[in-house]
């Protein structure tokens, strides 16, 4: 019984924030005379986000750059510096 | 929670509210403001709007952050869904101040009609989009919205940095490139004797024909408007030049049919004139009616608002006061913090609705209009002011005057019928004074107006019961047009529709003493209105009246 009631519940939760986030979506006002803005933020904030991207995704480019290294090199090429590796050892 | 999972979130919340903030940074960051809106600045923000900015995301940022924690510690998945919805809430925000700081002709497009439907069905792709995720699949959602605040957090740091390099390098008078240096005053010409030509030209922004006069309702008393109108010529259908101040106060004061204008910096107006032409700073490549009146020999004046008049015109006024529209003026705590959260909180349409009109955008128009009546009240009582321009902010929104009381008011709920009853009293303090200082029957008063009433929703409080009864779904584009000429006492009217355009030349013509008699004046106007485009006249409207067919009524019953 109480589970079936949790869900409801959590649906109307869903539900409301949906509501709320479909008003809150629609767009601000015109203000008379005043421009809110010129384009210099949103391009600001652009390229701040992609910065803050790159480095987030930092862990995985460097996951990526390994593969694809890899992959130039080919197992041939792996194999043998292997071989050179152990030799020197 | 581990101290890098506070840390992340921290981070997310700041970041957030510091998009919500991204309209209040718009406006206070030199480097980001729209340099159309330096033309309307007096001078750049005060100082404590960017302590109280930086205080804002920190605190808010600081609250969202302490809130979340709570919630999750709690273990409580009412309190848990509660800060995911105010999560949610500060996300579609943010998004929505993103959306106001795409370049103007881009959101443009985004509003005009031709999108609109492209945009509908985006918007609904979207939604459904959301809904369907919000629905199915909440968590990952969530981590997807995180992940967006978390690489936007640079751009927190960014703000912040801009915002305190502008504090600490705020003189009160430079914002980023442009500067804002106190107008000088043109030499006062000799005076001229009496009976020298003498013009006050009164614009009441945004007064309309039909409430103050055709259809005014019964319990709104206009004294002075109907004793001026009784001793005066009065245009039953005189029409503006265009439909906004921008537009209207550069066609009168250039002479020209302005078509377009743009601001392009503290004192540059671009404007584009019908038929073509135009320059990209209209102000100092064409004459402006001071400079012409300064040729021929008289002191000019100006109190008034919006265009910047005192930094145009410095060469050609003798005198000029000028209230700016309200750009982060504020002195005081606890109008700054009013005024940031109507920035955070304008897209939230509910919270538009409920809220009252601001207090304060109220007190900060009360305050250009007592200024520009101060000066005013100056200039009229001054004989070596040969023209006088006063451009009042009345009857424009928002609402300053509580005309049961008779009183100034920025309290309560009033409409732009009471704006008009202030109108009418301020037309009433300038009579006296110009009767006091005995100037009254040496002047060759005008009064009218910049463009009809447009009825904005004020503040998104919508109409009062009076305006709606009023405008019954109507835009009436009259405006009133009444000339008073020297010792003028009965009233003539004249109904033939024409553009207010001419008015330029009609000052021109009495500072050269002539149209000296009613007469005069009512064939001028039959000659002039003919040679004018009226782009505004409204189509059914106009009466049987031909030219010429002006009547002088018999005392003041018209």
């Amino acid at each position: 019984m109480g589970k079936p009631i949790q869900a409801l519940r959590a649906r109307r939760v869903r539900a409301t924030g949906l509501a709320l986030a479909l008003l809150a979506a629609t767009p601000a006002p015109a203000q008379a005379y005043i421009d809110p803005g010129s384009g210099a933020l949103a391009l600001q904030a652009l390229l701040a986000g992609i910065f803050g991207a790159l480095v987030l995704a930092r862990k995985t480019l460097r996951d990526l750059a390994a593969r694809v290294l890899r992959v130039r090199r080919g197992p041939s090429d792996e194999g043998a510096r292997s071989a050179a590796t152990q030799g020197d050892g | 929670m581990s101290s890098q999972r506070a840390a992340r979130d921290l981070l997310v919340c700041v970041s957030l509210v510091n998009l919500c903030f991204l309209r209040v940074w718009a406006q206070l960051l030199p480097g980001a403001t729209p340099v159309s809106n330096l033309y309307y600045m007096r001078g750049p923000p005060a100082r404590l709007h960017y302590v109280a900015a930086l205080l804002g995301v920190a605190l808010l940022a600081g609250a969202a952050w302490g809130l979340g924690s709570w919630a999750r510690r709690s273990g409580s998945r009412g309190f848990e869904n509660a800060a995911r919805a105010g999560f949610l809430g500060a996300l579609l925000l943010a998004a929505n101040a993103v959306l106001d700081q795409l370049p103007f002709g881009l959101r443009s497009a985004l509003h005009g009609n031709l999108a609109a439907a492209g945009v509908a069905l985006l918007a609904l792709a979207c939604a459904g989009a959301a809904a369907w995720s919000l629905w199915r699949r909440p968590a990952r959602l969530f981590r997807v919205a995180e992940g967006v605040a978390l690489a936007l957090s640079p751009f927190a740091l960014l703000t912040a940095s801009q915002a305190i390099w502008t504090l600490a390098r705020h003189d009160g008078h430079s914002f980023g490139a442009a500067v804002f240096r106190s107008p000088a005053s043109a030499s006062a010409l000799p005076a001229r004797g009496p009976g020298s030509p003498r013009v006050v030209w009164i614009v009441f922004d945004e007064l309309e024909q039909r409430a103050a006069f055709s259809e005014r309702p019964p319990d709104l008393v206009l004294p002075a408007f109907d004793r001026l109108r009784s001793e005066a010529l009065f245009a039953t259908h005189a029409y503006p030049p265009a439909g906004d101040t921008r537009l209207s106060m550069a066609a009168y004061l250039l002479g020209l049919p302005v078509e377009r204008v743009e601001p392009k910096g503290v004192a540059t107006l671009a404007c584009a004139l019908e038929g073509g032409g135009g320059s990209e700073d209209c102000w100092e490549d064409f004459p402006n009616l001071f400079a012409r009146a300064r040729d021929a020999g008289f002191n000019a004046a100006v109190a008034g608002w919006y265009h910047p008049y005192c930094r145009l015109f410095e060469r050609a006024l003798t005198a000029c006061a000028w209230a700016g529209l309200p750009y982060w003026e504020e002195e005081s705590w606890g109008d700054s913090i009013g005024r940031l959260w109507e920035e955070l909180l304008r897209p939230v349409p509910l919270v538009r609705t409920w809220l009252s009109p601001s207090e304060r955008s109220r007190r900060a128009h009360l305050r250009a209009y007592r200024e520009i009546l101060g000066a005013a009240l100056a200039m009229v009582s001054d004989p070596a002011i040969g023209l006088a321009l006063l451009h009042f902010p009345v009857p424009h929104r928002p609402d300053i005057f509580d005309r049961q009381r008779g009183v100034e008011s920025v309290e309560g709920r009033n409409s732009y019928l009471d704006n008009l009853a202030l109108a009418d009293r301020t037309l009433a303090a300038l009579r006296r004074e110009l009767e006091r200082g005995g100037l009254w029957d040496a002047t060759t008063l005008i009064v009218t107006s910049d463009h009809w009433w447009r009825a904005l929703n004020r503040d998104g409080w919508g109409l009062d019961p009076e305006e709606r009864e009023l405008l019954d779904g109507r835009f009436d584009k009259r405006v009133p047009f009444l000339v008073r000429l020297p010792g003028q006492t009965r009233s003539q009217r004249y109904e033939p529709s024409f553009n207010t355009l001419l008015l330029h030349d009609l000052v021109l013509e009495r500072l050269a003493a002539r149209l000296g008699s009613p007469g005069e004046l009512v064939a001028w106007l039959d000659a002039r209105r003919t040679s004018l485009r009226n782009p505004h006249l409204q189509v059914g409207t106009e009466p049987r009246a031909r030219a010429g067919q002006a009547r002088i009524a018999a005392g003041p019953g018209f």
